[in-house]
């Protein structure tokens, strides 16, 4: 086990920018997560971590040692793939014993390690076969297996759920994580899915485009989103944003979005021109009992029943749509007219040019 | 899903096909089996005259050629084998300065047909007094079939998972230890496709064994044939006979290993 830390580390292939000077700290122990969209530089990173991609600038320490130029078969890490990436023509004991033969592990300590993973992750039965005798999630344990029979220092993970049906992924989502507090291994974790990332993580990374985001804990990044990409990154159904031009009367707030005008009460400074993000579960449906800000008027563009909740989609002026959650037995009709409010507090100020997050009114 | 009307047109194509490719194989046999007096023809004869082969085999010298041409063909195979795998290597896996330069090189070796480079060829063996040996056979016949050979195995490596190679990285394998333990077992039906196709091709090579060897001793078969042919020109039942013992190492080898075969030509066309 040991700290990992990305020092401003940089990867171009041709004109194109991978990442860019990502710095990042991963605690001894702890379980991050990379998230992003496909192209945001998350894998990339991973592949840097794991020596698989030549630094383009900047360092990388697993430890206390510097391991830009280090092989990866030095780095003592292991790796979960996305496909697994099993030796097809291996059994799966061969499989969780071949890095352990490679290094010259004597072979009690072999058979013991490859019998501890095995017990571990419950696929005793499985030794003797060949991974195409094998379902997926099988697959993927023996793939996890042979990264835990390693010992390693650190734990690379590159989407190793994604090739599951949901069921499974959710399963064993919380196989992964279990497994990970047991062994306590510093675990890099990367995923294209917010939902993995929320329940998986001790501390997410948000990327984009090659930068580092944001990173945070759970709860901070989806309670305090540093901008308006992760904002609407992070949670589903996503952050509702729509931009808002602002004039300030005394201690009160007046936001305009063509005829659209809300007021809230204020202190600090707000610039002019901003976008407003509401979460769908602090968008309620009007109640002049319940202490919302608002109200706001919209048109029904969707609705999203889904039994314990219904998601309805409103847009108070062309292109400018929140979504409200309401109890699962309310019904809308599209094109009606709704009128609903945000819970105060609950309204997330950014700042329209830069798009970082400002204040929460 | 494919209309029943399809599937017998299709079965209907292939058999006419297959027909036009097996009758003259076919007559040959029949031929070989004919008993002595009985005019050659492609029809079945009357008794099958097993005896045929023997004559053939021992009038013809035929165990003395087999021997020369499993030589050739083994060490060829061998050699070129090896040579390819490691060349196919580094240029499907590989980043090296001017890898796509010394590929287009190898690639020559494919396009130039070998009756432009036999007569140099035999100079040079000469000069190394390699001329008659077994030698003269092996190493060209290596040179040629290790351009393809490096063509067919970089196809291979390039379509073999990158995930495969790097978990090998990963798990602390050198390059050699990936290639021997993880590559070359993963990729056996493509290896063994080319190990057959190299056969082929060596054993039924008959202009090299002409120009280069002089000895009896190291006639392969198809150039004992020629001569067997030269002296029995009139018995077309030995001709026949002394064909069939000439083809049938090369029958034998591809049905051990169509199934493999098979596989290799699907492989990167179709996903395991």
């Amino acid at each position: 086990m040991a700290p990992v830390s990305f020092d401003s580390a940089s990867k171009r292939f041709g004109d194109t920018v991978a990442v860019s000077e990502l710095s990042l700290e991963v605690a001894d122990g702890e379980f991050m997560v990379l998230v992003g969209p496909s192209g945001s530089g998350k894998t990339t990173a991973l592949r840097l971590l794991a020596g698989l991609e030549a630094l383009s600038g900047g360092h990388i320490r697993i430890g206390e040692r510097v391991v830009d130029d280090v092989a990866p078969r030095e780095r003592d890490i292991a790796m979960v793939f996305q496909d697994y990436a099993l030796y097809p023509q291996m059994s799966v004991r061969q499989n969780l014993a071949f890095g352990l033969k490679i290094r010259k592990l004597d072979k009690a300590e072999v058979d013991r390690r490859v019998r501890e993973a095995a017990a571990f992750l419950d696929i005793e039965p499985l030794l003797a076969r060949k991974p195409r005798q094998l379902s997926g999630g099988q697959r993927q344990r023996v793939a996890l297996g042979r990264a835990l029979v390693r010992e390693p220092q650190v734990f690379l993970m590159d989407e190793p759920l994604s090739n599951l049906d949901a069921k499974l992924r959710a399963q064993t989502r919380a196989e992964i994580k279990a497994l990970q507090r047991r062994v306590s291994t510093t675990t890099v974790y990367v995923t294209h899915d917010q939902v993995e990332a929320m329940t998986m993580g001790d501390r997410i990374a948000i990327m984009r485009d090659g930068l580092l985001e944001q990173v945070g804990d759970p709860d901070t990044v989806y309670e305090r989103p540093a901008n308006t990409f992760v904002a609407s990154f992070i949670g589903s159904p996503a952050m509702s944003l729509v931009p808002f031009s602002a004039t300030r009367h005394g201690d009160d707030l007046e936001l305009a979005h063509g005829e659209v005008r809300l007021v809230v009460p204020v202190d600090g400074e707000v610039p002019d021109e901003l976008v407003l993000g509401v979460r769908p579960e602090h968008a309620l449906l009007w109640d002049a009992d319940a202490g919302l800000v608002g109200p706001l008027e919209g048109s029904v563009d969707y609705v999203e029943a889904l039994g314990r909740e219904t998601f309805i989609g409103l847009s108070v002026a062309p292109g400018a749509q929140f979504v409200v959650e309401a109890e699962g037995h309310v019904r809308a009709e599209v094109g009606e007219t709704l009128r609903f409010g945000v819970r105060p507090g609950r309204l997330h100020v950014f700042d329209a040019g830069s798009e970082q997050a400002l204040t929460r009114l | 899903m494919i209309a029943r009307r399809a599937v017998v047109l299709n079965y209907a194509i292939l058999a006419v096909f297959a027909l036009i490719g097996l009758y003259p194989a076919f007559g040959v046999v029949m031929n070989a089996l004919t008993p002595p007096g009985e005019p050659a023809s492609f029809d079945i004869p009357s008794s099958f005259h097993w005896a045929n082969f023997y004559d053939a085999w021992t009038q013809g010298h035929f165990s003395q050629y087999l021997r020369s041409s499993a030589i050739v063909a083994v060490s060829v195979v061998a050699i070129s084998t090896v040579l390819s795998i490691l060349s196919g290597y580094a240029f499907g896996l590989m980043r090296f300065r001017g890898a796509t330069v010394l590929f287009y090189v190898f690639l020559i070796g494919l396009m130039v047909p070998e009756e432009a480079l036999i007569v140099p060829l035999y100079y040079d063996l000469r000069h190394f007094n390699l001329t008659d040996t077994y030698w003269a056979l092996i190493l060209p016949q290596v040179g040629l079939s290790v351009a393809f050979g490096t063509f067919w195995m970089r196809a291979f490596f390039r379509s073999t998972p990158r995930s495969l190679m790097e978990a090998a990285r990963i798990d602390g394998a050198r390059s050699w230890t990936t290639l021997w333990r993880v590559l070359v077992p993963f990729g056996r039906p493509a290896i063994l496709t080319m190990m057959v196709l190299v056969f082929m091709w060596t054993w039924n090579e008959f202009l090299l064994a002409l120009v280069m060897v002089s000895s009896e001793n190291l006639r392969t078969a198809p150039l004992g044939l020629a001569f067997f042919q030269g002296q029995h020109t009139s018995d077309l039942t030995l001709l026949a006979a002394g064909a069939v013992i000439v083809a049938t190492p090369v029958v034998i080898v591809y049905v051990l290993l169509q199934r493999h075969f098979i596989r290799g030509m699907l492989t990167g066309a179709v996903k395991a």
